[in-house]
């Protein structure tokens, strides 16, 4: 088994992807296809990487996913390759050694993520009874097993933590409610598994970007534009069920200012992946969520609960459409949510990329300098100073965002300023000349608090800690200054509409 | 003549290079009005090619100014080097005229410059040791774009796509303005910073 596992995280440590016969490649270099085992795609990076980021997280034994291991136990050593459509990977900075091997610096894995997990659930599942038959397991054995033989290299240990317990248990119960596949199960050959073949397409960004006009893609969002072109046309269940069921109410309601002002420039989508023409598109969660962010609708704590939350927001406004007399508080979310996103789209996503770079370079210069021992990178930076391309991927990795943690904060702290105007349109008290500067200042102060609380060490993990009063705190300072400095009053906008749903 | 000079030296240079990433990324990200029409890449592309050439002056600049105070913290090794006696009383001036003044003489290619630096400086004070192979490399990538900007020689060309090669792995021959500006402005930022990165590596056992 110690075989098995130290050739296995191998292949991860080397960056390799050997593939089980000669590939092809395309002419122009921007595309490899071919067939590899098993074995080379348990690890392969598939979030926030150089190479993009997939969207897509494993889901556990849904209808598809519950067809692909069904799939894999009937037969994954002939069949399989044939019935599965394959994986999708880009890679950044790849070198050929042979007609079956590449090395790359980055990877990320676009299509196929729900695939590679179930494989690797297995695999680990088989490693983890090595050579008897599947029982019931506990949590803390298994993920003990996971921190003895899987912690020592840090590609493996991030990509590992996803591996969440319940879904593992999934599979477990599923085996054992289905004798047929159960058999299977206990009858699979380790070696023979890790051998089975997978299709694969591989996309070479660089190449893909050497000959591209837009000098506005950098390898990180080509590989997430991929990886998200590959995900748009999947399911989501609940936000399909929400956004098709509500669709009509949401636009004549919720989505009527927004609609009248963004008409033919940007269109919502209630199904993911429906819009699909060259149209700016945002999709209804996006929208929604701004408004929750304002305490319109719910308490304060119920607010931070929500932060990157989906069902808690899809639920909530099905039942503000339910119900009657509330249509105070409709017109005012219908003036929010063109009012935030208009703010999201011009302040707070620029701000937000000018500033990861600006903390990329501010961290690289505290680590040159020695100023990170007391983070928790701060073992690794050092032993990084002299490879400048791994200390900058390390730094990125920390100071990556997810903007649904910072947007809802930078909301719940203007949720006093908004005001309508003469013509009875929504405004802020801040004025247009004066808000570069106050989002500018307020995106980095809560920004920075997110890095920090991430780079002390969370305590619980990150989506528990944004979801925490004291986070909200964040950026608190940087407002009164501002609102004082810019003298503009509070209001009670928010308040006069509010409808708590309980 | 203090150890604090040494390190204005630094924040002042670096506070030159953080204005002119603010600068060369607020052109790439669009933030300036004075762009327009077919030309806009094109004007783009020279500011930055302005703004590199501005960064290598700034460089040799800052390592100028830094020999004469590192010299000057310990001119024991100039004075044997020039062949004054050891009591003789130097001020910046006089290290200045010494060490510029009979002959046109540069140091910011450090990798070139190693041997004359450790003649000059004692092993204490000489910081230029602290800079990491990797910084020195990204100066000599930087050094091959400002070369063909300055002379546009079949030469120059020839040694910067051998650059691109190396360090980029680019296959064909880009203008540097174009280069900089590709990745919203990676290579340009990564460049430039190293700038301040390798002050930064300098100064770290100096404070």
């Amino acid at each position: 088994m110690d075989k098995i596992i130290a050739e296995i995280k191998n292949i991860k440590a080397k960056n390799t992807i050997i593939f089980s016969e000669s590939y092809y490649k395309s002419c122009d270099n921007k595309t490899i296809m071919g067939e590899v085992p098993f074995k080379q795609v348990l690890f392969l990076d598939y979030r926030e990487t150089e190479a993009g980021s997939n969207p897509r997280e494993y889901n556990g034994l849904k209808h598809a996913n519950l067809k692909i291991l069904q799939s894999l136990l009937k037969d994954y050593e002939n069949m399989f390759r044939f019935l599965h459509s394959g994986i999708i990977v880009s890679l950044v900075n790849p070198t050929f050694t042979d007609d079956k091997t590449t090395q790359y610096d980055d990877c990320c894995l676009t299509n196929g993520n729900q695939t590679r997990f179930i494989v690797l659930i297995l695999v680990l599942l088989k490693l983890f009874f090595h050579k008897t038959e599947l029982k019931s397991v506990k949590g803390k054995d298994f993920q003990s097993f996971i921190k003895t033989n899987f912690d020592d290299i840090e590609g493996i240990r991030n990509l590992v933590r996803f591996v969440k317990f319940n879904k593992v248990a999934e599979i477990i119960n599923y085996l054992h409610n289905n004798k047929k596949y159960l058999e299977s199960f206990n009858k699979m050959d380790i070696d023979s598994f890790l051998n089975a073949r997978i299709r694969i397409q591989i996309n070479l960004i660089d190449a893909i970007l050497d000959d591209l006009d837009d000098e506005t893609l950098d390898t990180y969002h080509a590989g997430t534009l991929i990886a998200e072109a590959n995900n748009d046309t999947q399911n989501v269940k609940v936000d399909d069920i929400f956004g098709t069921k509500n669709r009509r109410e949401l636009n004549e309601k919720i989505f009527k200012d927004f609609n009248k002002e963004y008409h033919r420039q940007v269109e919502i989508e209630f199904r993911l992946g429906e819009v699909v023409d060259k149209v700016k598109k945002v999709h209804i969660l996006t929208l929604l969520r701004l408004a929750v962010a304002t305490g319109i609708l719910c308490k304060e704590n119920d607010i931070f609960k929500s932060t990157n939350q989906r069902i808690p927001i899809y639920k909530l406004f099905e039942r503000l459409l339910k119900k009657d007399n509330v249509d105070n508080t409709i017109m005012a979310i219908s003036k929010i949510i063109p009012l935030l996103y208009k703010i999201r789209v011009n302040y707070i996503e620029p701000y937000l990329e000018d500033c990861k770079r600006k903390f990329t370079r501010e961290y690289k210069e505290k680590a040159i300098s020695g100023d990170l021992g007391n983070t928790i990178i701060g073992t690794q930076v050092s032993s990084l100073l002299n490879n400048d391309r791994e200390l900058q991927k390390l730094i990125q990795r920390n100071i990556n965002y997810n903007i649904e943690h910072i947007m809802p904060v930078i909301v719940f702290r203007i949720r006093m300023l908004f005001r309508e105007n003469e013509k009875n349109k929504l405004d802020l008290t801040i004025s247009e000349a004066n808000r570069p500067d106050f989002f500018k200042g307020l995106v980095e102060a809560v920004y920075k608090k997110y890095v920090e609380l991430k780079l002390a060490g969370l305590p619980t993990s990150l989506t528990t800690v944004v979801r925490d009063k004291k986070y909200y705190e964040s950026g608190y300072e940087t407002y009164i200054a501002f609102k004082n400095f810019y003298k503009s009053s509070e209001t009670d906008y928010i308040t006069k509409n509010s409808h708590i749903i309980k | 003549m203090s150890r604090r000079t040494v390190l204005q030296n630094h924040t002042h240079f670096q506070d030159q290079i953080d204005n002119i990433i603010q600068y060369g990324l607020d052109i790439i990200n669009d933030r300036l009005s004075y762009f327009g029409g077919d030309q806009k890449q094109q004007q783009k592309s020279m500011l930055l090619e302005s703004l590199l050439l501005r960064s290598c002056a700034l460089w040799e600049s800052f390592v100028e100014n830094e020999v004469v105070f590192l010299v000057a913290l310990e001119p024991t090794k100039l004075k044997s080097e020039t062949g004054l006696p050891q009591n003789t009383r130097l001020n910046l001036k006089l290290i200045r005229a010494l060490l510029f003044s009979d002959t046109y003489r540069t140091y910011y290619n450090i990798e070139q410059s190693k041997p004359i630096l450790n003649r000059l400086l004692s092993d204490k004070y000489n910081l230029f040791k602290q800079i990491k192979k990797e910084q020195l490399d990204k100066i000599s990538f930087v050094y091959k774009l400002r070369n063909y900007l300055s002379h546009y020689s079949v030469f120059a060309k020839r040694q910067l796509l051998n650059a691109y090669k190396k360090h980029c792995s680019y296959k064909r021959f880009l203008e540097p303005g174009m280069f900089l500006i590709k990745q919203k402005g990676k290579h340009f930022e990564n460049l430039i910073h190293n700038f301040k990165l390798t002050s930064l590596s300098m100064q770290v056992n100096f404070k």
